[in-house]
């Protein structure tokens, strides 16, 4: 259980009543502050220089406003930072004037930013705004040196020309006996101590009754000023929370106690060190930043960090613990930071004596042995805090500690037993074989060692013996051994690099891949507290051994690597593991529920540089390259030291870190975030950059954003820090933007914005409306084109049929007036010929021969002939120009009667007529007619050769249609003329043999063509013939 | 009884002579006027232009009438025919070539007093000469005559 102490402080300054809570979550695992026990070092440790974005090439100064942000007063004017991103604030880059070198910040509880220039006077950032502090506001430009809000709610503003005061308003000049003021604090009984070029003022600060009182000189001489290190340079000044005022000078560091100046000696360097700045963190730490690096003072104990640690500059300007117990030192370059870690590393800074560790153990009295085989080998134990080399160290690699205390270490024909600090050594010349020893450990009845193709050996008062089993026989295999483990119950596990050996009431079994193991190679073995066994592979992931059975954990089930160096288990149950990519571990409630099968993948929290390591790179090799200490502790072998995880005091950072939009910019363009804006129509690109203030690592600051209006579920940033949206549709959106700190505690408020983007013209409803309203009226205009082009096409259509029309009555009437001149004029002529040949036959019938008669006979019957051809000609132009008119005509009436008058005509031929009775038609009386008197009198004409003849009018079915038909028994036709047959004027037989004019049949042609029907005719040459006709 | 003159209104030359061939073998034996335009036959009947001088009384018995005229046509004489007081009532036979029925209609409705087609075979015109000349100059009573 946490307990939380609350502790509320009232300060009251006659107008303001302010509340502070400081709540402080009191568990050890959840305070992250720089642990006075570790040296500077052993800190986490980060740069910021112009390498890595700062814009600045020197910083003086730096605070952390209680919103969060990192403020620095740097030459290159002020600057705001988040952790990743430097901001240059209140000050317009692109004037220079602006650019001021800033030597002081201060903020006030009213949330003004106060920024003390070198050159340009005072200036207060209030709200976003930068407000001028000049002569017009009672405050004369000066260099501003010193900035101070004493715990009465007043600045104190100290310059190089003199001591100004700011209350309520109004700034006031303090006299004391120095212009030239460098620095102010406040010391617990709440006296002012001013740091200045003639040595340290103190006074108790003026008790006003009314607020405009001046004070002159005599009033503050009244309070007592007493005067330290007089016409010393005094350089820094602070008042710290024990009641000492600690006093930096050109002349070192001094200690101002009850009334007594105490000289501060500060170790490891020159007699006389400048004091620059100094910090008390929150552990009561005096942190001095000098000339010659950075001191912390810890109850008596120091600690020192410099250029030759990796400090930038040893020439240290100011000094500020931020919210989260981290130290941030300001040099003249850069700009750095410690903070606390989860593990603490070892290295040579600390007294190691070879960064380079192979293996570590502990022994029983508490101290920690580190080996490293480098350089020969060399061996450093770890007493009560202390680092000690010790001396005469044989070549080192795998380590065993035995029961008796003492640690046996190995190489090639090298066996050491490290006893009491003193090495005891055996090697070829005490008769061992020179050969690689990879693995140590011991049973109930001596050492055992593994030597390289020689197998498993018993080692026993110096010398070799075998391993025997419980068979009499000697364990012979020569398989690698990586590490052994001998477990309290008895039995012997041997690592190697093709399976695992298990040799159990002296027998052995061989358990492999196909067993179940991760990998064949086993490189370290570790029991936990349970009992139960946990094998580590360097190229396969992990190996749990639980109640017989074998489990495996690798990259499928969530391990971080396969790559496993050292396996440890902790007394939480926490596993915890050593890689070429840094230490991980794995939550016991993890492996719980994956062995219970609750969970498919298990988390492995990973520990790299960021968490203290000063390397990933763990070491592989041989065994104990980790190691868990009698407390619980976790060592691990690195390449660069040891390192030190404590889980029983793991902390965890608990503070959700504010969250804030810094930016929203809509088409390139900055928008107030003041209040919540309506964008312009048609705003494509939005652009929101946003932050989260935990310093301590801002790559596992991770993000997530929501659009509401737009993005259903939250996004996932990462650490990303701005987001995009494109092509939003018109109406109120809100972005939200949360985020977690570096150990995944989620600020789940975060930040939001909200925002208004308007529709264009066209995304509102009222254009919607007008334009379903367009459409519509746009598909009634088309469609009242469509009508009116139809209209205008019938029009057209019926303007052709009228004009074509009107041509055909005029071709007709052509065709009528030719009619009706071939009707009068082409007759003329033949009767002249007729006329005149009669004339000749009656009156010169005398005076012509029988053949000249002959002749005139001839052109009489010519000149017939011709009238014959022409009254034809008219009946067929006759036919085409009539108007049909159809009426119910009976084609059996008709026909009888044409068969009478045929009769009549030639009364000595015996031609029978079988006429169908009742054959009705609907036709032209008058055309029909002509037609049944041409079939019939064809028939009738192409019978006169038989002395009997028979002609038949009927009908018939022919495809479903009814089909008249005249058919005889005459001369009848070749078929192959068939075709011809309709023509005009085609002829089947003379004029000799048959009269006619071969017109006949093209009229009949035409009439049946004009009633819609068909005529056609079969025959056969001198066995008559039948015509067939149709009508519609 | 004074023989009554006949009329024959036709521009053909050699259709004139077989008409009056036609007449002459039937022994017709009234004066024939031939006309030779239909402006000319109506100069004879109303005593114009070259018959001005023309018997006012004489007017004659049957006018044979073609169709196809130079000036003005059949049909057009046969309206001023039928027009004028002084000839309406004279009979008037269209003898013509065409047996277009357009004609024939036209010519009844002109009223017409009959309709003859002038044939290609001399015999049968003469036939038919003979069939006319016994009707309208003998069967047939005369008009009164108006002057």
């Amino acid at each position: 259980m946490k307990n939380i102490n609350v502790t509320v402080k009232k300060i009251t300054n006659g107008k303001h009543a302010l509340f502070i809570l400081l709540i402080t979550l009191s568990s050890a695992s959840t305070i992250f502050a720089l642990d006075p026990q570790k040296q500077i070092s052993q800190y986490g440790y980060s740069v910021w220089s112009r390498q890595n974005g700062l814009p600045a090439n020197a910083v003086n100064v730096a605070i952390q406003t209680h919103d969060g942000y990192l403020w620095l007063g740097t030459t290159a004017g002020l600057l705001r930072f988040d952790g990743v991103h430097f901001e240059a604030i209140g000050t317009d880059t692109a004037d220079s004037k602006n650019r001021e070198v800033i030597k002081a910040l201060c903020e006030t509880r009213d949330g003004s930013i106060w920024i003390g220039t070198e050159f340009a006077g005072l200036r207060r950032l209030k709200d976003g705004k930068l407000l001028p502090c000049g002569p017009k506001e009672g405050f004369p430009a000066k260099p501003i040196k010193a900035l101070f809000e004493s715990r009465a709610g007043h600045l104190w503003i100290g310059s190089s020309d003199g001591l100004f005061e700011y209350i309520d308003g109004r700034f006031q000049s303090i006299p004391i006996n120095s212009q030239y003021i460098t620095s102010i604090t406040e010391d617990l009984s709440g006296k002012i101590f001013v740091g200045t070029g003639d040595g340290v003022f103190s006074f108790k600060e003026p008790q006003r009754k009314q607020i405009n009182s001046v004070i002159n000189n005599d009033g503050l001489s009244d309070k007592l000023i007493t005067s330290i290190c007089a016409k010393e340079l005094i350089k820094s000044i602070y008042g710290d929370h024990k009641g000492n005022v600690w006093i930096g000078s050109v002349n070192g560091l001094v200690r101002w106690c009850n009334g007594k100046i105490i000289t501060v000696r500060m170790p490891n360097g020159p007699a006389i060190i400048q004091t620059n700045t100094l910090c008390e963190d929150r552990n009561g730490n005096i942190w001095i930043g000098t000339t010659q690096g950075l001191y912390r003072f810890s109850e008596g104990k120091w600690s020192i960090f410099r250029a030759v640690h990796g400090l930038p500059n040893d020439n240290i300007n100011w000094i500020t613990e931020d919210q989260e117990g981290s130290i941030w030192v300001c040099t003249l370059e850069s700009l750095s930071r410690f903070r606390d870690v989860n593990l603490t590393t070892y290295t040579t800074q600390e007294g190691l004596v070879n960064d380079y560790l192979t293996s570590l153990l502990e022994t029983t009295d508490g101290s920690m042995y580190f080996l490293s085989a480098a350089n020969g080998g060399s061996v450093s134990k770890l007493k009560d805090g202390k680092l000690i080399q010790i001396p005469n160290s044989p070549p080192v690699g795998p380590s065993f500690r035995a029961r008796d205390g003492s640690i046996w270490t190995a190489l090639s024909g090298s066996l050491s037993q490290l006893k009491n600090d003193h090495f005891i050594r055996y090697d070829t010349t005490t008769g061992l074989p020179n050969r690689w020893i990879s693995a140590i450990t011991e049973d109930s009845v001596s050492l055992i060692i593994y030597l390289d193709r020689m197998g498993v050996r018993r080692f026993i008062d110096g010398k070799l013996k075998p391993y025997l089993l419980a068979n009499g026989q000697e364990y012979s295999s020569t398989d690698y051994v990586s590490c052994f483990y001998q477990s309290p119950a008895g039995t012997l596990w041997i690592g190697t690099s093709v399976g695992l050996v298990i040799i159990q009431n002296n027998k052995s079994t061989n358990f492999g891949t196909d067993d179940g193991l991760a990998d064949a190679w086993v490189n370290s073995i570790f029991e936990d507290r349970q009992g139960s066994v946990w094998m580590s592979s360097p190229r396969g992931g992990l190996t749990h051994c639980r109640n017989g059975k074998f489990i495996v954990y690798n990259t499928k089930t969530g391990l971080f690597t396969n790559e496993i160096y050292c396996v440890l288990v902790d007394d939480q149950g926490d596993v915890w593991l050593s890689s070429p990519r840094g230490i991980c571990r794995i939550n016991h409630k993890d492996i719980e529920d994956y062995e219970g099968g609750r969970i498919d993948v298990i988390t492995s929290q990973i520990f790299t540089i960021a968490d203290g390591m000063k390397t990933d790179e763990c070491f592989v090799g041989w065994q104990p390259s980790g190691w868990k200490a009698h407390d619980g502790q976790i060592w691990f072998a690195t390449t660069k030291g040891a390192v030190m995880i404590d889980p029983k005091t793991f902390k965890r950072n608990e503070a959700p870190p504010p969250v804030y939009i810094e930016q929203f910019i809509a088409d390139m363009q900055t928008v107030r975030l003041e209040q919540s804006e309506s964008l312009r129509p048609g705003t494509g690109k939005l652009e929101f950059h946003y932050t989260a203030l935990s310093y301590l690592v801002p790559d596992r600051v991770f993000f997530k954003y929501l659009l509401e209006g737009y993005d259903r579920e939250w996004v996932d940033a990462g650490t990303r820090r701005v987001a995009y949206y494109t092509n939003l549709s018109p109406r109120s959106y809100r972005f939200r933007v949360v985020a977690c700190n570096n150990d995944g505690v989620w600020n789940e408020i975060g930040a939001s914005y909200s925002f208004e983007l308007a529709p264009h013209f066209y995304q509102t409803y009222w254009f919607l409306a007008l334009m379903i309203f367009l459409i519509a009226g746009a598909g009634f205009g088309i469609y009242l084109l469509r009508v009116w082009q139809f209209l205008k096409r019938e029009k057209d259509l019926e303007q052709r049929v009228y004009d074509r029309t009107k041509q055909l009555e005029i071709a007709n009437n052509e065709l009528e007036a030719f009619s009706y001149s071939v009707s009068h004029d082409l007759r003329g002529p033949l009767r002249s010929i007729d006329g005149f040949s009669v004339a000749l036959l009656e009156d010169y019938a005398d005076k012509l021969d029988e053949q000249g008669k002959d002749f005139l006979q001839r052109v009489r019957d010519g000149s017939q002939h011709m009238e014959h051809l022409i009254d034809d000609i008219l009946n067929l132009s006759r036919v085409v120009r009539s108007d049909l008119q159809r009426v119910s005509v009976d084609l059996s009436i008709l026909a009888q009667s044409i068969a009478s008058e045929l009769s009549r005509s030639q009364p000595e031929r015996k031609v029978t007529f079988i006429i169908a009775p009742g054959l009705m038609v609907q036709a032209d009386c008058n055309l029909i007619g002509i037609v049944l008197e041409n079939l019939l009198g064809n028939a009738w004409k192409f019978t006169s050769k038989h002395k009997i003849a028979k002609i038949e009018f009927g009908s018939t079915l022919r495809d479903g249609q009814k089909v008249y038909f005249v058919c005889d028994d005459g001369d009848g036709f070749d078929m192959a003329f068939a075709s011809k047959l309709f023509e005009p004027f085609q002829r089947m037989h003379s004029t000799a043999e048959f009269e006619g004019t071969g017109i006949g049949l093209a009229t009949v042609q035409r009439i049946i063509h004009r009633h819609g029907g068909q005529v056609w005719a079969e025959a056969e040459k001198g066995k008559g013939a039948t015509f067939y006709f149709t009508v519609l | 009884m004074k023989m009554k003159t006949i009329l024959l209104v036709e521009d053909n030359q050699n259709d004139v002579v077989l008409t009056l061939r036609a007449f002459k073998k039937n022994n017709i034996e009234n004066k024939i006027v031939v006309a030779g335009d239909g402006l000319e036959a109506l100069d004879y009947l109303f005593r114009t232009g070259k018959y001005k001088d023309r018997d006012i009384n004489s007017m004659p018995a049957l006018i044979l009438l073609d169709l196809k005229l130079p000036k003005m046509d059949g049909l057009k004489v046969l309206e001023r025919i039928r027009d004028d007081e002084r000839t309406k009532l004279l009979p008037v036979v269209i003898l013509t070539s065409s047996n277009e029925e357009q004609d024939i209609i036209s010519s009844y409705r002109m009223h017409s007093n009959s309709y003859i087609r002038k044939l290609v075979d001399f015999n049968k015109f003469v036939e038919a000469v003979q069939k006319l000349q016994s009707y309208w100059l003998v069967l047939n009573e005369q008009p009164p005559l108006r002057s």
